[in-house]
C-alpha cells in the first residue's frame, strides 16, 4: 500500500497499536519519526 | 526520544518536517492511573499533537479512539441496540470513556476550524493470536459473560495498523470522522445471536446475525476507508489446542 505522505510522526511507537503502525509505514516505504511520545505507564491497549 | 505526548515542546519538537500523524499515544485503560493522570495522558495528549500538528501544517492526521467511548465497556450502560454503528449515542459514565469521547471533539474542532483531516479509529481489544487475542478466548470459553461489555470484539494488530494507513490516506477528504473497527467475528465460541440472548437480553438486534458475527457494524469504514481486516483469529482453536 502507497502513502500520499513522506514524513509521518507516529506517537506512542512502543505500544502495541504504534509498533504495529511503524512496521506498516516502514513497508509502505514511508519515513517514519518513531517517536516514543506516550502517556506513562501505558501497556494495554483498547478497548 | 522519549516523553509524554502532553509536552508542548517535545512534541513541537517532534512535529519538524512531518506531513502526517498516527497519534497512538494513550493511557489505554481506566485502570492504569488516576483519573486526572488518565485525562491529562488521553485527553491532554490528544490536544497537544493535535494542536502541534495544525501549528505545522500537518494536513492529515489519524487518532486511535475506542470502543470504550460509547461507555459499554466500562459503564455499566446498555447497547442502545446491536450490532453497534456510528450512530449510536454515547452513553460516557466512566473517565476512560470521557477522555475518549473529549479526543474525538478535540479532533472534530481542529478539523472543522483548520486545514487538517482527523480520522478517530474506534479500536476494540487489540493484540495477536499468540498473546491477547488467545488469552481473551480462553477466557469467554469458560466465562462468556466476561466479553460481554465489550461484545466479544477483537482486531489484530496487523489490521489495526492497516487501517491506520487507510485512514491517512482518506484523512484530508474526510475532514473530521470517526469508524468503529473490528474483525468480522466475535472472540467467543456460543452464536453471536445466543451471546445476545443471554448477555444482552431486550436489546434491539437490527439484522439476523449470522453464525459468530461481529457485534460490531464496520461497514461504514468499509465503504469510506476500504477496511476489510484479513487476520481472522478462530476462538475454536483454544478449544482444539
Amino acid at each position: 500500500m502507497g502513502l500520499r505522505y513522506e514524513r509521518v510522526l507516529v506517537t506512542g511507537a512502543a505500544g502495541r497499536l504504534g509498533s504495529a503502525v511503524l512496521t506498516a509505514l516502514h513497508r509502505a516505504e514511508v519515513e517514519v519519526v518513531a517517536l516514543d511520545l506516550r502517556a506513562p505507564g501505558a501497556p494495554r491497549p483498547g478497548p | 526520544m522519549i516523553g509524554p505526548a502532553y509536552d508542548v515542546a517535545a512534541v513541537d519538537e517532534a512535529m519538524d518536517g512531518v506531513d502526517a500523524v498516527v497519534h497512538c499515544a494513550a493511557m489505554a485503560s481506566p485502570t492504569l492511573g488516576t483519573a486526572p493522570e488518565l485525562f491529562r495522558a488521553n485527553s491532554m495528549s490528544t490536544f497537544v499533537v493535535l494542536e502541534s500538528a495544525v501549528r505545522h501544517d500537518v494536513r492529515a492526521a489519524v487518532i486511535a479512539s475506542s470502543l470504550s467511548v460509547t461507555g459499554l465497556p466500562w459503564g455499566d450502560v446498555p447497547a442502545p441496540w446491536l450490532p453497534l454503528d456510528e450512530r449510536v449515542p454515547l452513553q460516557v459514565r466512566d473517565v476512560y470513556a470521557h477522555s475518549k469521547q473529549v479526543d474525538e471533539a478535540t479532533a472534530a474542532y481542529l478539523a472543522a476550524a483548520h486545514e487538517i483531516g482527523v480520522v478517530a479509529l474506534r479500536y476494540p481489544l487489540l493484540g495477536v493470536p499468540e498473546r491477547e487475542l488467545g488469552r481473551d478466548a480462553a477466557a469467554f470459553l469458560t466465562d462468556p459473560g466476561a466479553g460481554a461489555r465489550s461484545l466479544w470484539a477483537y482486531l489484530d494488530t496487523r489490521d489495526a495498523a492497516t487501517a491506520a494507513l487507510l485512514a491517512l490516506e482518506h484523512a484530508e477528504r474526510l475532514g473530521f470522522e470517526r469508524f468503529f473497527l473490528s474483525a468480522p467475528n466475535t472472540l467467543a465460541t456460543l452464536p453471536s445471536q445466543e451471546l445476545v440472548d443471554r448477555f444482552h437480553a431486550g436489546v434491539p438486534v437490527l439484522r439476523r446475525l449470522r453464525d459468530h458475527e461481529a457485534l460490531v457494524d464496520t461497514s461504514w469504514a468499509a465503504e469510506l476507508l476500504g477496511f476489510a481486516p484479513e487476520h481472522v483469529f478462530d476462538p475454536f482453536t483454544v478449544v482444539s489446542g
